[in-house]
């Protein structure tokens, strides 16, 4: 045995439940090297059962009668689906007033203490480095989560994934309007995607998502997530649920 | 797999897991993380694979941390994390501020690998077996995230 030892391999020793050569190899391996030795020993520790495990509680199968939550259809990437056309984009006045948004913000905590994760099981798909600058009267700035923006400015992105896939760039606005930024296009592992947009006079918030898929993800899909999701202040969705993608934003508001 | 059968997996293995959702979360959220975990994995019971139950736990728990981690942003307050990252200068209080901005920056991936390699101490072949990914993409990322850090400290030493 020549490879690292895996941590894995290292928690099935821990709970006796190794077989009897693979663990003698480990052990012969650990009597040479004290640093393997050590983080075994930490480990045995962490499992050594000192503090006691909560309770697990686990929801009731259900019964004949009972009424089911209805299962959203899934999406389907087989079947051919229209780009939504970009709307015509206004000066639309903000979405809603404090008082609806409290209201709103209230009921969107209640949504994810009661449905933690919805949606499916994302796949880790590496890390996606994300640069964007604003570029006004030719003057580049870089920018961070929160992007001052105006009508006229540029923003210039650029996107590097360590894993590959296929990256699209949505823009929403806080009055539900979705806008492609990008189609989704393949990259490779450590590719780059560049691409920029121009700011217009929309008052509102919006937030410009970046997504690393590993299939394309069809506008219309993300319109759809958009909306299933739409209750939190879209300030408050850093991702789309229901996306099964990497994703990262950044925050645009109006910089009068 | 019935309920009791989970009950079992947990008692064998609810330890080993919640090691790696504290890893991953920090103590305060490791609790909460591994309930997510086995609530998940009783939803997915018919479509578990037929893997080492443990294996199929922590892919599970791992995806159960990073959405947990998705919807709170503990490590900007994660002054552990921070102070062991590779910098130029110590850190002190005026860093400090640059150190949130990066920490606000960081997507809930990158932040649980830059805890599990420096507060952790996990080695880098761990990571690529944890997060299902080639060592080298790894290296990668840390390399990218140590520039970032070092810009970030260098810019407050300028400004400091």
């Amino acid at each position: 045995m020549s490879d690292p030892v895996s941590r894995f391999h290292l928690e099935l020793l821990a709970l006796g439940e190794l077989d009897v050569d693979t663990a003698a190899a480990i052990r012969a391996r650990m009597a040479e090297d004290p640093d393997l030795a050590e983080r075994f020993a930490r480990m045995e520790r962490d499992l050594a059962g000192e503090v006691p495990l909560p309770l697990l509680e686990l929801p009731a199968d259900p019964q004949p009668g009972d009424v089911l939550p209805e299962e959203s259809a899934p999406f389907d990437p087989d079947v051919e689906m229209p780009h939504a056309e970009p709307p015509p984009r206004s000066g639309l006045p903000r979405w809603a007033s404090l008082g609806a948004v409290a209201a709103v913000l209230a009921a969107a905590v209640a949504l994810f203490v009661l449905r933690p994760g919805g949606g499916p099981e994302v796949t880790f798909r590496g890390t996606l480095d994300l640069e964007v600058l604003r570029i006004r009267q030719g003057v580049a700035e870089p920018q961070g989560l929160l992007v001052k923006g105006r009508a006229g400015d540029r923003l210039q992105y650029r996107v590097r994934p360590s894993e590959g896939g296929f990256v699209s760039v949505f823009d929403v606005q806080d009055d539900g309007v979705v806008t492609v930024w990008k189609d989704a296009i393949e990259v490779a592992p450590g590719g780059v995607v560049e691409g920029a947009a121009i700011l217009d006079d929309y008052a509102g918030l919006e937030r410009v998502y970046f997504v690393l898929s590993d299939e394309p993800v069809h506008p219309a899909a993300f319109e759809r997530a958009v909306h299933d999701a739409w209750g939190p202040p879209l300030a408050d969705l850093d991702t789309i649920p229901g996306v099964d993608a990497t994703q990262r934003s950044v925050t645009v508001v109006e910089d009068p | 797999m019935t309920g009791e059968e989970l009950q079992d997996l947990y008692q064998r293995y609810g330890r080993a897991v919640r090691a790696r959702c504290r890893a991953m979360c920090g103590d305060t959220d490791a609790d909460e993380a591994l309930q997510e975990t086995f609530l998940r994995a009783w939803k997915a019971r018919g479509s578990f694979d037929g893997r080492h139950p443990l294996a199929w736990l922590h892919t599970i728990a791992r995806n159960a941390s990073l959405d947990l981690l998705r919807r709170r942003r503990p490590w900007v307050d994660d002054a552990e994390v921070w102070l062991r990252l590779p910098a130029p200068t110590p850190a002190s209080g005026s860093e400090r501020v640059d150190i949130g901005r990066l920490l606000a920056d960081l997507t809930p991936e990158d932040a649980a690998l830059l805890r599990l390699r420096y507060v952790e101490g996990w080695r880098i072949h761990e990571l690529a077996e944890h997060f299902e990914t080639s060592e080298r993409s790894l290296r990668r990322t840390l390399e990218r995230l140590e520039v970032r850090a070092r810009a970030i400290l260098r810019t407050s030493e300028v400004n400091g």
